[in-house]
């Protein structure tokens, strides 16, 4: 019987999780969300208490006010509170034409634009549109809950619902087009961030650097993860969902698809012709020389940032000695080099446009001779160097 | 039956050289937009299922300088040309659908992406210029692939324009340090 009663309840809590990724906004003329009266209404008390909002104590006051009664207040008392007005976000930062208008409003009608300011309160069912090299920066609870979203340039956008129950803080954005960006930092209580667009839905689970941008009229959508957490991407046409994580973006074209695929098409891949390769990028590819930044679709930086060189494969490397371990070469001419293995990411070419840089460090790391042992028919003119790399690689 | 197959060719050539591809909407705006603000006319566009050659060139100077600072269309014209961004070549009229090169061309121009060879070389002839900035503006993710003949709807002219600022905002400086991703990168107000 318990066990009946468990999967009860975590079917009920599934749906509860499930069913609001199916609201949408409209483009102009956006509706409040009527998703969530009736996930109230089909499931069990318990459930419609931990969806109601908390009272009015601390919705008047700055973000940064905490309220440390809101945290200690037990969960009866906050259940109790159903009939309080939900909380506001704090626009915390504004760059260029940033305006509000109330509900419903056409996004040409001059009359109900009006500009806000920094320190302004937006309320649920506040639309918000910005223009070129415009932003607004809203801040959603108290620390250590906070939530930042970020309405970037040319976006029609609003804010739906905020509201905090004794788990967790709600969120939700309607995305017309353009695009969000935001983040949050979970301290007490979980932060459930959703954003419903026409096109497609993202759902967030306490990451940071997550994005959803959506273009007009097309159909066409992007959502991304920058730094950590995870995100849902739903896309309200096909149906098709997908879970993004760090480094990773999911449009309509590759939200069907396998992850991969879009690893392949996304690598990062270099060339090192003497003309595109600059010192600087000389000497950091001269000391990077893991060669994980052919395994990330973005580059190394990427690779770092999603934290699968923690992973086992960086371990593995390096614990099996494989890293550096030189290998001993043939150049064109015959001469024997000694090279340190694991860099795979070397092309010919970058034997040939060392010399003409003419830095003994490189060299020394790389193990070859300066440009005064080279044979004088190995230094090449730059004009020469294509002939030279495609006699190497027969 | 020879003689039917002059005739049709005959009139189907004339009718090309006379009309040529040129294309005017059928769509009537609530309001004249050259009444809107530079934020008003943005979102206006997004409403918009054909955009003018007129409406382009509107958004393009507004993400060119950040602002229209002209009062009509011959004002802007004649600023986006002397500037390379449109030109006279194309002969189009304020009122003729915008298509997807020619959106393109204008990206490229503004964004001063690199020129390929063919586009040095044969665009500078006037050939396939549009052509070949569409390529360059679909490589730079400012445009999507699509037919090049496409008229262009208002979406897609605000996406292109929302592209372009984020591209010249970021040669302008603006680094990836600005960017939001947790509370932590905004002060507390």
């Amino acid at each position: 019987m318990p066990n009946i009663r468990v999967k009860q309840l975590a079917t009920a809590i599934a749906f509860v999780s499930m069913v609001p990724l199916m609201s949408m906004v409209t483009v102009a003329n956006a509706q409040q969300s009527t998703s969530q009266p009736p996930v109230t209404q089909s499931n069990s008390g318990a459930i419609q208490k931990t969806m109601t909002p908390v009272g009015t104590a601390s919705a008047s006051n700055p973000v940064n006010n905490v309220n440390p009664k809101s945290k200690a207040l037990p969960q009866a008392t906050l259940a109790a509170n159903t009939n309080s007005g939900s909380l506001k976000a704090t626009v915390v930062e504004i760059k260029g034409t940033v305006e509000t208008a109330p509900d419903g409003a056409d996004a040409t009608d001059p009359e109900v634009w009006k500009p806000i300011k920094e320190g302004d309160q937006l309320g649920k069912n506040v639309m918000i549109r910005t223009g070129l090299r415009s932003r607004c920066v809203l801040m959603f609870g108290e620390e250590p809950n906070q939530t930042v979203i970020s309405v970037r340039r040319a976006t029609l956008a609003r804010i739906s619902e905020f509201a905090k129950t004794p788990n967790e803080q709600r969120i939700r954005m309607g995305l017309g087009y353009g695009a969000i960006r935001g983040g949050s930092s979970e301290g007490t209580l979980r932060s459930d961030v959703v954003i419903n667009s026409t096109v497609a839905t993202l759902a967030k689970r306490g990451t940071e650097g997550f994005e959803i941008e959506v273009e007009p009229t097309t159909g066409r959508f992007r959502i991304s993860l920058a730094q950590s957490g995870l995100v849902e991407a739903l896309s309200n046409l096909s149906n098709q969902r997908r879970s993004v994580a760090p480094g990773q973006y999911a449009t309509n074209g590759n939200i069907a698809k396998m992850w991969v695929n879009q690893d392949i098409f996304d690598r990062c891949v270099r060339f090192y012709e003497s003309e595109a390769v600059s010192e600087t990028d000389l000497n950091f590819i001269a000391r990077e020389t893991t060669g994980l930044s052919n395994l990330g679709p973005g580059g190394r930086g990427l690779f770092e940032t999603s934290g699968r060189n923690l992973g086992s494969i960086a371990q593995a490397l390096q614990d099996n000695g494989s890293n550096n371990s030189p290998t001993t070469l043939l150049l064109p001419d015959g001469l024997p080099s000694v090279r340190p293995e694991g860099n795979f990411g070397f092309g010919p070419t970058f034997r040939v446009v060392t010399p003409h840089f003419e830095r003994p460090n490189v060299n020394r790391m790389l193990g070859r001779r300066t440009r005064t042992h080279v044979p004088r028919s190995a230094s090449l003119r730059p004009n020469r160097l294509t002939r030279h790399r495609s006699s190497s690689r027969r | 039956m020879r003689t039917h197959k002059t005739i049709f060719a005959i009139t189907a050539i004339t009718a090309l050289m006379t009309g040529g591809c040129a294309h005017y909407r059928d769509f009537q705006p609530p309001a004249e937009p050259e009444t809107y603000s530079e934020t008003q006319f943005l979102h206006y566009l997004s409403s918009v299922p054909t955009v003018t050659f007129a409406e382009g060139c509107r958004a393009m100077a507004i993400a060119a300088d950040g602002s229209d600072n002209y009062s009509n269309h011959d004002e802007r014209y004649t600023a986006l040309r002397d500037r390379d961004i449109v030109r006279d070549a194309w002969e189009l009229d304020a009122e003729q659908s915008l298509d997807v090169s020619t959106m393109a061309y204008m990206a490229t121009a503004i964004c001063k992406l690199r020129p390929t060879v063919c586009s040095t070389v044969f665009g500078s002839w006037g050939l396939g210029d549009r052509r070949y900035a569409h390529k360059q503006a679909a490589a730079a993710q400012l445009v999507p692939y699509e037919p090049s003949y496409k008229f262009v709807t208002g979406g897609e002219l605000l996406y292109t324009v929302a592209r372009v600022d984020d591209h010249l905002v970021k040669r302008d400086g603006e680094s990836a340090q600005e960017e939001i991703n947790a509370p932590s990168d905004v002060a507390a107000p």
